[in-house]
């Protein structure tokens, strides 16, 4: 399971996030409106993953662990506040 | 802090003092479109005070609150109360702030965590509708947009990609983003989606919506071949720029490619006046980096665009003045870029590390050289013996006259390039070509490592490449009557280059069907290039080389490929002007060669043209010492011949057209014009109808019949196709 | 460099500190400049005077900067042919792209510093080195 809803925190994706974890992603985010997406153990994700976050517009808890998605993809994902953790 | 401050404090206050009044009043009624513009506008102008006295926490906090007004300006329904809360807090921390600035004149240092925590308030107030979608990328201006997000960045890059996968890409199990990822020298990325509106509500995460834009360090030939994969949903823009724009500052540049995308608007509403404010802000900008022939070139074009009431001859200046070129796979260039190129040598060379240590090493020999001689003037001025003195000269002058030679050498070769630099760039557009005319061509090329002067090497890309299409089109039967003759059905096109002496020798051979010499006899006389008579004498090779000549194209049907109205006779202007030639040779059933003989060195030689005769002829430049008028009457005959004086010398003075037997009467005129020339050691004059310009010219000897004319040391191709003869001066006054 | 001299710019913007600033960077250069508060005020001018420039801002009351953007380059030239640039807070593609649907030469965001303002101006202008 790459994309987990623990019902409180935040929606994790967490290593390989495939092009099947867009679904369940969307359904999460579609459930839990306010939720934000925490992405630091990702370190995969498909673009059909990133187009669902594109969309989303949610804060997002980073950075994530790629270093192509730390560099290229998050500057690149435009959300209305988010945050990098140390 | 800044001399704004204080302007900014006041105005700052009557802004917050504004809002804070607007706020109160949709306390009470929250349905006030006036009010909620009023305070929308107020906190907008509040966030450009912000920037000028470069206040950014300020900034960032209002940037927020203004989208919260701005949803609601747009939106329907009354401002809901806790956004008008929030709102009347962030202007009370704003004018704690400006209290703060008053007195110390600086930016409160806590601002930016407070900010920081009004920001977070601020966003809990927002709809869950996002405010601002990922936006659909124009289509004109992905170049732009690109250009605007990486800033700095840009000026980086050689390659911009725009990927925009099939809608079925993920189902057919590609992943967009980790092809991207595989591209070389990746600089950045900006996603957007086709469709702006897009929500998660209605999305499909099956079906792909991404736009994909990337800047690339790496060049376009690896960035293709990264995403070969994906070619038909990719297009690429090349970067790199041969052109004036190199010189250029990036801010320039950045300009001039927003007037082309200007120019690329649809929009029918004030055409004019954005076709020609395109135009002067094109010129302004050329003007102001100081390059004034590319100005003239856009204005003219300009005017004529206005005079056409259509973009596209601005479009074409700018997109040269830009060196804008579309990288494969993208569509492939027009033919008409290939007529009268003038010779332009490149700005800028590509010089490998060794020749120019090669350089620094012959240098620092000179200077030895230099010192040893300095040595010997010593040693004749101490009066030392004077026969040591000249043995000691003759070995330093002999070994002046090696390093000299060898400097020059060093020196020529800086300035040459492999054929690879422009031969790599055909078997794609070969193939492609190929393929959009449903045959199947491999492209072998030989040689590819024969050097030749970078000009022309950049300069043979054009004629190349039309020689290669004519190839692919006319040259290579399609299958079905390749099968027919018993050839494999894959027609092969040989690109082969090589060193002959002086000379770089390229072949274009293919094995196709070759040239029917009596369709070619057949087409010259329908189109008026020779008459029956004149080509019923002529061999079948002296025919087929008509395909060179002027308005000449064989093809039975116009093609999209080379039946532009540019034929073959543009192909040998072009290496004309290299100082070159090129001829065919054709067998039927067996294919076509099409020969290209080059110097291995562009030597250019600085000529001023004349009139005489009614004729234009050029003087080479450095033999000329001044022009000058007299009054005929100066003139006296001596013996056979006339003479003039020139401040106490008499000058002889021969009339340049009667010389040339184009005689014609000039004693009636009462002055002459006159170029005072040096010849052999002697003074020599020439009387002429008119001066004219100077120019860089190719010098080309003279062949065949004209070979043994006296007085003539060669010609040149003018760019309009004019051949200018250039006169040999010592010659004329032998 | 040579001054500007006699180069006129029309700055539209309804905030005065932001006329102000940009005043401050084009002044000392040698240009000419000319304020109005808003693109109606900015149509006036126009049609009075020539100017070699026009800096206009994107949201102002009576007249937005596009509107006087779409009805210059509809005015005959070489009025319709004076070069614009479009300064404003909103820095999203779709705002440059509206930006150039009607007509402008450049597009900056703000904050923009004085030295690139002047810079733009030199280019936009024409300016000789």
């Amino acid at each position: 399971m790459t994309v987990t809803s623990t019902g409180t925190g935040p929606i994790r994706l967490s290593g390989a996030c495939l092009a099947d974890d867009a679904e369940p992603l969307l359904q999460h985010l579609l459930a839990r409106p306010e939720a934000d997406i925490d992405w630091r153990d990702c370190e995969v994700a498909h673009a059909a993953v990133i187009q669902v976050m594109l969309v989303a517009q949610r804060r997002l808890v980073g950075p994530p662990r790629a270093e192509f998605l730390q560099r290229l993809i998050s500057p690149a994902l435009p959300q209305r506040a988010s945050f990098d953790l140390p | 802090m800044n001399e704004f401050v204080e302007q900014f404090l006041l105005e700052c206050r009557e802004l917050v003092a504004q809002a804070t009044d607007d706020l109160i009043a949709l306390e009470e009624n929250p349905g006030d479109r006036e009010r909620i513009d009023s305070t929308f506008r107020a906190f907008h102008t509040l966030k450009g005070a912000a920037g000028i006295v470069e206040f950014a926490a300020m900034g960032r906090m209002l940037h927020v609150a203004e989208d919260l007004l701005s949803a609601a300006r747009a939106s329907a329904t009354a401002i809901r109360p806790n956004v008008l809360s929030e709102c009347l807090t962030a202007l009370d921390m704003l004018s704690r702030w400006l209290d703060a600035m008053e007195g110390s004149g600086e930016v409160p240092p806590a601002a930016e965590a407070e900010a920081d925590q009004m920001i977070a308030r601020l966003a809990l107030t927002s709809d869950a509708a996002p405010v601002a979608v990922a936006a659909a990328v124009d289509d004109h201006d992905w170049l732009e947009t690109l250009r605007t997000k990486a800033g700095a960045a840009f000026s980086q890059a050689r390659t911009a990609i725009r990927y925009r996968p099939d809608t079925d890409a993920y189902l057919r199990g590609e992943d967009p983003l980790a092809l991207i990822a595989g591209v070389p020298g990746l600089l950045q990325i900006a996603l957007g989606l086709r469709d702006a509106t897009a929500s998660l509500a209605t999305m499909d995460p099956y079906a792909s919506a991404l736009d994909i834009l990337a800047l690339s360090a790496a060049g376009s030939d690896d960035v293709a071949r990264a995403l070969a994969g994906a070619r038909d949903q990719v297009a690429l823009r090349s970067l790199a720029a041969p052109a004036a724009a190199t010189a250029a500052p990036e801010m320039a540049r950045t300009l001039l490619s927003a007037q082309l995308g200007l120019l690329q608007e649809t929009s029918p509403d004030g055409f004019l006046g954005r076709l020609a404010s395109a135009g002067r802000s094109a010129v302004n900008v050329l003007r102001h980096v100081g390059d004034g022939v590319a100005a003239d070139t856009v204005a003219t074009a300009a005017d004529a665009a206005i005079a056409q009431n259509s973009a596209a001859p601005l479009v074409a200046a700018l997109e040269q003045a830009l060196g804008i070129a579309a990288a494969p796979p993208a569509a492939v260039t027009p033919d008409a870029a290939l007529v009268a190129v003038p010779v332009v040598a490149p700005r800028a060379l590509r010089v490998d590390m060794d020749r120019i240590d090669a350089l620094v090493k012959l240098s620092g020999e000179l200077i030895v050289v230099k010192n040893a001689i300095g040595h010997v003037a010593r040693l004749v001025h101490d009066g030392s013996d004077p026969g040591a003195a000249a043995a000691a000269l003759r070995r330093q002058h002999a070994l002046f006259e090696r390093l000299a030679a060898e400097l020059q050498g060093a020196v020529l070769r800086i300035r040459v390039l492999p054929l690879r630099t422009v031969f790599r760039r055909f078997p794609k557009l070969v193939r492609e070509t190929a393929v959009s005319v449903g045959k199947t061509v491999r492209l072998l090329t030989e040689g590819d490592a024969t050097e030749a002067d970078a000009t022309i090497v950049d300069a043979l890309f054009e004629p190349l490449l039309h020689v290669l299409r004519n190839a692919v089109d006319h040259g290579i039967e399609d299958t079905a009557r390749r099968a027919e003759a018993g050839k494999s059905t894959i027609g092969t096109i040989t690109l082969r280059a090589r060193r002959d002496a002086d000379s770089v020798m390229i072949e274009i051979e293919d094995d196709g069907g070759g040239i029917d010499a009596g369709r070619v006899r057949e087409v010259a006389q329908a189109r008026g290039i020779a008459g029956a008579e004149v080509l019923d004498a002529m061999t079948d090779a002296e025919a087929i080389d008509l395909v060179f000549a002027a308005g000449f194209s064989t093809a039975a049907t116009v093609t999209n490929l080379s039946g532009r109205g540019v034929g073959m006779d543009s192909v040998r202007t072009a290496v004309g002007q290299l100082g070159g030639q090129v001829s065919i040779d054709s067998r039927p059933g067996q294919g076509t060669i099409v020969r290209m003989v080059l110097p291995f060195s562009l030597m250019l030689t600085r000529v001023m043209t004349v009139e005489a005769g009614g004729q234009s002829f050029a003087l080479p430049l450095d033999t000329i010492i001044e022009t000058t008028i007299i009054d005929r009457d100066r003139i006296t005959a001596i013996g056979a011949g006339r003479a003039f004086a020139l401040r106490d010398r008499t000058v002889p003075l021969i009339d340049l057209a009667e010389t040339l037997g184009l005689a014609q009467d000039t004693s009636q005129k009462p002055h002459a014009k006159i170029v005072v020339m040096s010849a052999a050691g002697q003074l020599g004059a020439l009387e002429v109808d008119r001066l004219g310009e100077r120019m860089d010219v190719m010098l080309k000897p003279m062949e065949g019949l004209l070979g043994g004319m006296r007085g003539v040391a060669g010609t040149t191709l003018l760019g309009d196709g004019r051949v200018l003869v250039v006169l040999d001066v010592a010659e004329i006054f032998q | 460099m040579t001054e500007a001299a006699g180069l006129r710019v029309l700055i539209v913007d309804d905030a005065a500190l932001i006329r102000t600033y940009y005043r401050a960077a084009l002044e000392p250069r040698g240009y000419v400049v000319d304020e109005a508060l808003n693109g109606l005020e900015g149509l006036e001018k126009v049609l009075l005077q020539a100017f070699d420039m026009i800096i206009v801002d994107v949201n102002m009351p009576q007249m937005d900067g596009m509107t006087f953007l779409k009805v210059l380059r509809a005015k005959d030239l070489p009025v319709g042919a004076t070069p614009v640039l479009v300064t404003t807070s909103e820095a999203g593609p779709q705002d440059m792209a509206a930006a150039r649907a009607a007509g402008a030469n450049s597009y900056l965001v703000k904050p923009i510093r004085q030295d690139v303002l002047a810079q733009y101006a030199d280019m936009l202008c024409g300016r000789l080195p």
